[in-house]
């Protein structure tokens, strides 16, 4: 237990190595760190993959003498064979066929449910709250913060006009068939890059946040599974 | 020899690796001390952790149609820092409440690790694999799994991950489909969150929770909004509160002692229906201290990730004085 932690350790800290400069020990841990993936994911491939669903099916089928699905099967692995035809320059187009109907079938059995999701129901609750039903951009909602003016009036009030004009603005930020001079293309340029300032900041420090959890996490493992363990192996 | 270079130029040049090491020193202090910040709860958390409680009630209820979760880990050891406290306090929070639980891992290089968690999660409530959780393995394609959740997910996974026929199973046979499947809980460092949203939620209506990297979460508020999400974890600071809310629950039941609660698990438990495959009955002095330990490992990292970020925030603060007395210099 101890000799694989301390090795973990060790790795960790050949990788921050490179903090300082590029080196032969922050190499060695990068393509130890390759190899074992690879390694690791040729065994699942075959244990979970090939094992599982052609190598058991087809003794099953065999023993059930299920000639249908012996055929599928035979027919499948097949044309999943003909992606091997990469490896010859001269073969490689063969593998358009297997990469035609792996495309197929995403395209078909994507397109739409991905339009509904990320387009019809994006658009809709931009102007509508899905759960409540209620229009984002309510005149009675700013009547209700003239008429009651407190702080939770005030951001259901402005919630859905600030949703919805954000989103037309970095639209039109976006939309390029047109020249700078158009009169809606210049008024929407500023707020458009405010929107988009305020998001890539939101980006930026949840980006940073992830980094140094990263960094806290192997410090965790130093300081609370490492360090007790060694503190036990050399009797401190 | 004192450098010439004006005030403005030394701050601009200021040497990478003595920023590292502050940052090193930044992080490492608040982990030594053990100093702590207040968890804040923000409605994205606790909206996933109101509705697993909603699953319990439901399940105490109507005993004979209880509901699941599914689990999904589609994350690689790359972010497992902040994703593992994630899953560890979401799986706690199941087996605490006794809601069964499906999973199953969608990258090879996570399979060990989603396996290794579940058993850790499960071992502290005594939770029967096979029975109380399953570990469905590998699936691919995974569009094909989620379309025979629609039916039966045993005719696609015909075997667990560990090659038992998933017939046998006797959660399976209670637990096969989206209909006794409430909720989907993501748990990811990628787009996959957006792949749940578009193939389960929009197909079939399922309840998304997603927990994910700070970086992704950004990515993912509009789909909260259009209430195509019912939660996220973003981050640490995400596992951070769901941890809190879990531990919070808990102490109601097992009071702050935790340790003692882990000691006497399976005083009472028929020990013959573990199997040690899976897991060992019973927790040695070393696994009580490391168990504990990790209730609140994402809360540790957080009084750390606070100061990295003021110490962040001071260094952009000056490298922007900097910057701005450069230009005002050159300007004149």
């Amino acid at each position: 237990m101890i000799i694989w932690s301390t090795v973990a350790v060790l790795l960790t800290l050949a990788i921050f190595s490179k903090v300082f400069k590029d080196n032969v020990v922050y190499k060695f841990a990068e393509s130890l760190f390759v190899g074992v993936m690879v390694g690791y994911t040729v065994v699942v491939t075959y244990t979970q993959i090939i094992l599982r669903k052609l190598v058991d099916p087809l003794n099953a089928a065999f023993k059930a003498h299920d000639v249908g699905m012996i055929i599928a099967l035979i027919i499948a692995t097949l044309i999943g064979m003909l992606y091997l035809s990469r490896f010859s320059q001269k073969a490689a187009w063969v593998s358009r066929y297997p990469i035609a109907i792996t495309i197929g079938y995403w395209a078909g059995y994507g397109i739409l449910v991905t339009f509904q999701s990320t387009i019809l129901i994006q658009t809709y609750s931009t102007v509508v709250d899905t759960q409540t039903g209620d229009a984002l951009l309510s005149g009675a909602k700013i009547a209700q913060f003239f008429k009651s003016p407190t702080f939770a009036n005030f951001m259901n009030a402005i919630n859905g006009p600030i949703l919805v004009f954000g989103v037309l603005v970095v639209l039109i930020y976006f939309f390029f068939s047109f020249k700078n001079t158009n009169p809606v293309i210049r008024f929407s340029n500023k707020p458009a890059l405010v929107y988009l300032m305020i998001a890539f900041g939101a980006s930026f420090g949840y980006t940073f946040m992830a980094r140094i959890s990263l960094f806290i996490g192997r410090i965790n493992f130093i300081m609370r599974d490492w360090w007790p363990l060694f503190k036990k192996a050399v009797g401190i | 020899m004192m450098s010439n270079k004006p005030f403005y130029e030394k701050l601009l040049s200021f040497p990478k690796w003595a920023l590292y090491i502050v940052m090193f020193l930044v992080v490492l202090l608040p982990l030594i001390f053990g100093w702590k910040f207040k968890t804040n709860i923000t409605p994205e958390v606790s909206s996933i952790f109101d509705n697993m409680e909603q699953i319990y009630k439901y399940n105490q209820t109507h005993p004979n149609d209880i509901k699941g979760i599914f689990l999904s880990f589609d994350y690689t050891p790359s972010t497992n820092a902040e994703l593992d406290p994630m899953a560890l306090a979401v799986l706690r929070h199941a087996f605490f409440r006794k809601i069964p639980v499906l999973s199953w891992a969608y990258l090879p290089d996570t399979l060990a690790m989603g396996e290794r968690i579940l058993h850790y999660a499960a071992k502290e409530y005594g939770a029967v694999y096979g029975k109380d959780y399953v570990y469905l393995g590998y699936p691919v394609p995974m569009t094909a799994g989620i379309i025979s959740f629609s039916t039966d997910i045993r005719t696609f996974m015909v075997k667990d991950y560990y090659g038992i026929p998933t017939k046998d199973i006797p959660l399976l046979e209670k637990i096969h489909n989206w209909n006794s499947i409430d909720t989907i809980v993501t748990i990811s460092g990628s787009s996959m969150p957006r792949f749940w949203v578009t193939y389960a939620n929009t197909m079939y209506g399922k309840k998304i929770a997603t927990g994910t990297t700070a970086v992704s979460a950004a990515d993912f508020y509009p789909f909260i909004a259009s209430h195509q999400m019912i939660g996220m974890m973003g981050g640490l600071r995400g596992a951070a509160e769901y941890e809190k809310l879990e531990d919070d629950l808990e102490q109601t039941v097992h009071s702050s002692n935790r340790a003692n609660y882990l000691k006497t698990v399976f005083k009472n438990k028929d020990l013959s229906l573990y199997d040690s495959k899976y897991y060992k009955p019973g927790f040695s002095e070393d696994e009580v201290i490391e168990h504990v330990a990790s209730l609140e490992q994402a809360r540790r990292g957080m009084s750390a990730q606070a100061f990295a970020h003021f110490y962040v925030i001071i260094l952009i603060i000056i490298g922007n004085i900097a910057f701005f007395m450069k230009r005002k210099k050159e300007k004149r």
